[in-house]
């Protein structure tokens, strides 16, 4: 699925790294506690998370996975910006809940391996 | 535990890319807009200047608080930016270095100096706490302080991280990486020891005072060494059980605290080990054999 498909889907908004729009997304993961993004097969996956710190961000990259998904409407301050855009992990965010947004993308076919 | 506070600032981060230091997405501000909408953005995004440009984005002048009080005190928030906006105005070139910038802001006693691509499109905006940022974190986190040859053979960068430093939080950690990505070593290997190295650096930033981290390499292996000072351990077999945290609400909220760390790094490890002394400290070990390839 391309994330442009993803983010029209959660009612979302890109809001870094718009270039890559047309990134081929198969695989998703949730979660707001690093530990479990860490210890899990999150390679490759988009996150979704309610959790808007730039951590996620560095996470996201130490395990490879390619873009991010902020639930909840939680704000992306600049430093997650800036550091999503320096590593090139496209942020999305939207209005809909964690459970929402899971289930809508399930519901579309992605899986978390 | 001999942790060494060398803080100096290398070479190497002096002169990289003024494109390390500037602020992005800061949206595009042309002539035509009232000078109240720019008073609204540069409050709600606490900017102390911005770049007006053309509908393509080329650079044309600045709005900066000066311009803004002038406005202000005219009773003139109507007007149009390019009634007030101070042009020419000095900017960099994508392709300058951190010293480049911080010597011009100096020369000009500018606070924001906009940065240009080669067909003079702004992309971003290097403001004075941007540099403030970036050195301070260069000399407080994350940076290699010192790669040596301890032996021969073997190649150690270490990393300074400080207790409580939330913002640069896994900094450490991909610096880490990054360095070791350099010596072509197995991407299965290089998520292990990345993982190691992140869980070890996040306990240091949450329980610790402070302490560093260090990635000792060799062709066989990485030896991943995360000292700290701090409060210690008091029952390290309690605290290697999955689960198990001390981790007060604030950090949970933070994303941490699943009490998964310390068992998500032996997991990753060939061979692991922890030594704490309550009060003085404590030293994560370890070591991840290296795949041939
Ligand atoms: N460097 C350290 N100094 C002092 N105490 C520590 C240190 N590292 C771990 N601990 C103690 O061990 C406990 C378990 O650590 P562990 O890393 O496994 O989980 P956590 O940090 O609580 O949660 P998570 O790592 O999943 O975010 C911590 O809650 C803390 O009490
Ligand atoms: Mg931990």
């Amino acid at each position: 699925m391309k994330l442009n498909n993803i983010i029209n889907l959660v009612k979302g908004r890109i809001c870094v790294c718009q270039h890559l729009e047309n990134l081929d997304i198969n695989k998703a993961w949730a979660a707001d506690l690093m530990s479990d993004v860490l210890a899990s097969p999150t390679e490759g996956a988009i996150l979704i998370t309610s959790l808007a710190a730039p951590q996620i961000v560095r996470t996201a990259e130490m395990v490879g996975m390619v873009g991010i998904i902020i639930v909840s409407g939680k704000k992306a301050d600049d430093t997650i910006l800036n550091l999503a855009e320096e590593l090139g992990i496209p942020i999305v965010s939207t209005d809909l809940s964690l459970f929402e947004t899971c289930g809508i993308l399930y519901y579309h076919g992605l899986r978390s391996n | 535990m001999d942790l060494e506070a060398t803080n100096k600032l290398e070479q190497e981060t002096l002169s990289c890319s003024v494109e390390k230091v500037m602020v992005r997405n800061i949206p595009q501000v042309t002539p035509y807009w009232q000078m109240r909408h720019v008073k609204e953005l540069m409050r709600i995004r606490r900017l102390d200047g911005v770049p007006i440009t053309d509908d393509e984005g080329h650079l044309l002048g600045i709005i900066s608080i000066s311009d803004l009080i002038i406005c202000i005190e005219n009773k003139d928030l109507e007007a149009p930016v390019s009634k007030y906006m101070t042009t020419p105005v000095k900017y960099l070139i994508l392709n300058k270095t951190l010293i480049e910038a911080l010597r011009e802001m100096n020369r000009f006693k500018f606070g924001r100096l906009p940065v240009v691509d080669d067909k003079f499109k702004v992309i971003g905006v290097v403001y004075w706490w941007s540099l403030f940022a970036f050195l301070q974190e260069a000399l407080d986190t994350g940076m290699v302080v010192k790669k040596t040859t301890p032996s021969e053979g073997v190649i150690s960068y270490t990393y300074q991280i400080l207790g409580k430093d939330f913002v640069h939080a896994g900094n450490a950690s991909l610096q880490m990486r990054k360095s070791l990505q350099q010596l072509s070593i197995d991407p299965k290997d290089l998520r292990r020891i990345g993982i190691i190295a992140y869980e070890a650096e996040m306990n240091i930033i949450i329980y610790a005072d402070r302490g560093s981290l260090q990635a000792k390499v060799n062709s066989e292996k990485v030896e991943v060494i995360a000292e700290d000072k701090g409060p210690g351990i008091p029952d390290v077999n309690l605290a290697l059980q999955e689960g198990f945290t001390t981790a007060p609400d604030y950090i949970r909220e933070m994303g941490f605290g699943a009490g998964m760390g310390l068992p998500n790094i032996k997991r990753n490890a060939d061979i692991f080990q922890v030594d704490s002394r309550v009060g003085v400290g404590t030293k994560v070990y370890a070591v991840v054999n290296l795949t041939r390839r």
